[in-house]
């Protein structure tokens, strides 16, 4: 059993040929990204290289024009969104988007009420109780009550990695920019929610980010997108020293 | 006692507390009061769709003519009992609503709002033009549902069916599937990838509310003995729009007061005519502008400000919260 892409043993996604083209821009041109289960990843590159494309591509809200997106074994790349996140896959917004008009707590619930739609029946409490807890690793419980849009940008950017979070089962945690233009004392918050996420419950990060300083604290691993292709991937030190990474942020 | 019982008996309570009106009230009376109702059926299952889910359907009008004409037809041509027809319309309603959903998933706001009009004007038009089946404007005689006009008797029955408008909306909102509308209608993407199937939802709110529509139409086309394509024109869905953002738009109780309160101010204006609807677009835009939760929203914020000018309620209300 050596074939299957994506799978449990191997890598847990496995993109192939991705490819996403708007009119005549190739936003993502063949792009092969490969996720180890328990893995944090960071994928950078300059501004439109086609990291959130990618993001986008994964989670389903893109079709897909040409390659193949496997997970965990299976291929997911022709079903939606909903379909996407019922395999264990969540996601961030870098310009949040929450469901503005229910409270904290209601949107933290959305993704666990969904699950039930489709899934076996949970109990309540817990899934309140997991709501909680994950409202209280972000900072959010006492604001539990409060709606959603009067919470400031930071906030937002907690309460949506928290909703990504009730996803069940999760496995896969896409974020796009969470820690652009949020405060510092958030943005431990979020480097904390995803080290400890990962390691008490395994689940897989891929975070696309600009700041370095904060991706080396969190990921071993980092892979360099440009113009729509992977250009590089490996430790901070590969891809420091690596003519095509300087090239693409300093321009030829 | 489970929620649903403790509600089953409101309403018994709420029917009771009602039920004594028409004899009290003149019999032009109870026909404006039958008309409320009627409206509280529509404007309750239009906030569902519109208010709670976010879909500006400008159709909904038309499936109370769906409903109206589908069981009159039936009654007239096949002789199925009347409320064989009644639930037929609601059937057919159904379907045509899931279509119309379905012809919509993927359109947002004003292309949505632009596509539910042209198909509510293409069925009125449908309406007009076959009349060797409809009668066209003619009007349609539909059987009535008591074997007379006066509207006593249908005043029990439009109470029933408005209070188990408000039964089923209720528990469809407090439900997981009301935490999938508001959901969607926040963010549709969002939901969506947070695992809400929202195509699956959103068809299913349209096929609910047409549902809710064609009941009100084909019991209504009973009650007024005549149908006409008219009250398929958009002026009609125009006083649904106007009666659940008076109301309170995303509130719910606000089509309830909305159809109440436009409908007995729409009576009481009668000799004013057309320029009602004149006078209706003004509240709107005043309403729309300060307070967009409507009378309902007024009422909420005139509740707190006595709330807090009395201790002991301020005391009771926040114990409650607590």
């Amino acid at each position: 059993m050596t074939s299957a892409p994506g799978a449990p043993a191997g890598w847990l996604l496995e993109t192939r040929g991705l490819t996403k083209r708007f009119g005549g821009l190739v936003a993502v041109d063949g792009l092969p990204l490969t996720l180890r289960a328990g893995e944090i990843r960071g994928l950078i590159g300059p501004n439109g290289s086609g990291k959130t494309t990618t993001v986008n591509l994964v989670s389903g809200l893109y079709r897909v024009d040409a390659g193949e997106i496997w997970l965990r074994g299976e291929r997911i790349d022709r079903l939606a969104p909903h379909r996407i996140t019922a395999r264990g896959v969540a996601r961030t917004f870098q310009i949040p988007k929450l469901f503005g008009n229910m409270t904290v707590l209601e949107n933290a619930l959305v993704p666990a009420l969904a699950a039930l739609d489709r899934g076996p029946a949970r109990p309540a409490g817990d899934i309140l109780g997991r709501a909680r807890r994950l409202l209280e690793l972000v900072t959010l419980d006492d604001k539990r009550h409060d709606v959603a849009k009067e919470l400031s940008g930071g906030q937002s950017m907690l309460l949506q990695i928290a909703r990504g979070l009730m996803v069940s089962p999760i496995h896969l945690f896409l974020m796009d920019e969470p820690f652009a233009g949020v405060h510092p004392t958030i943005k431990d918050t979020i480097m904390e929610t995803i080290l400890r996420m990962n390691r008490e419950e395994g689940v897989t990060f891929l975070i696309v980010s600009h700041e370095m300083a904060t991706l080396r604290r969190l990921c071993a691993r980092v892979s360099v997108m440009h113009e729509g292709q992977l250009i590089a991937e490996g430790s901070f030190e590969e891809i420091a020293n690596h003519t095509a990474v300087v090239e693409a942020y300093l321009g030829r | 006692m489970p929620r649903l019982v403790r509600r089953l008996g409101w309403c018994a309570v709420a029917y009771a507390a009602l039920a004594w009106l028409p004899w009290v009230a003149s019999e032009y009376h109870t026909h404006v009061l039958v008309t409320s109702l009627y409206y509280v059926v529509l404007a309750i299952g239009w906030n569902l769709l519109a208010g709670y889910t976010g879909q500006f359907s400008l159709a909904h009008h038309t499936f109370a003519g769906v409903g109206a004409y589908t069981s009159a037809l039936l009654v007239l041509y096949a002789r199925v009992p009347l409320l064989v027809g009644i639930a037929s319309g609601a059937l057919v309603a159904a379907t045509i609503g899931y279509g119309l959903g379905t012809l919509c998933l993927r359109m947002r706001a004003i292309y949505l709002a632009l596509a539910t009009w042209a198909f509510a004007e293409s069925l009125r038009l449908l309406v007009t033009v076959e009349y060797q089946i409809t009668r066209g404007d003619l009007g349609l005689a539909a059987p009535f549902l008591f074997s007379t006009p006066r509207p006593t008797p249908y005043y029990f029955v439009f109470l029933g069916l408005a209070l188990a408008a408000i039964l089923v909306a209720r528990e469809i909102v407090d439900s997981r599937i009301g935490a999938y509308m508001r959901a969607i209608r926040d963010d549709e993407e969002a939901a969506a990838v947070m695992g809400v199937d929202t195509f699956k939802w959103k068809r299913f709110v349209f096929a609910v509310s047409a549902v809710f529509a064609a009941v009100a139409g084909g019991f209504q086309g009973h009650y007024v003995g005549l149908l006409s394509p008219t009250p398929m024109k958009f002026n009609e869905m125009a006083i649904i729009v106007v009666m659940v953002i008076v109301g309170g738009l995303r509130t719910f109780p606000g089509p309830i007061v909305g159809a109440v309160f436009i409908e007995v101010l729409s009576e009481a204006l009668r000799a004013w005519g057309e320029v009602r609807m004149v006078l209706f677009a003004l509240l709107v835009i005043l309403i729309a502008r300060g307070y967009p939760a409507g009378l309902v929203g007024i009422g909420r914020a005139l509740g707190r400000r006595l709330a807090a000018r009395i201790p002991a309620l301020a005391a009771a209300t926040s114990g409650r919260r607590g």
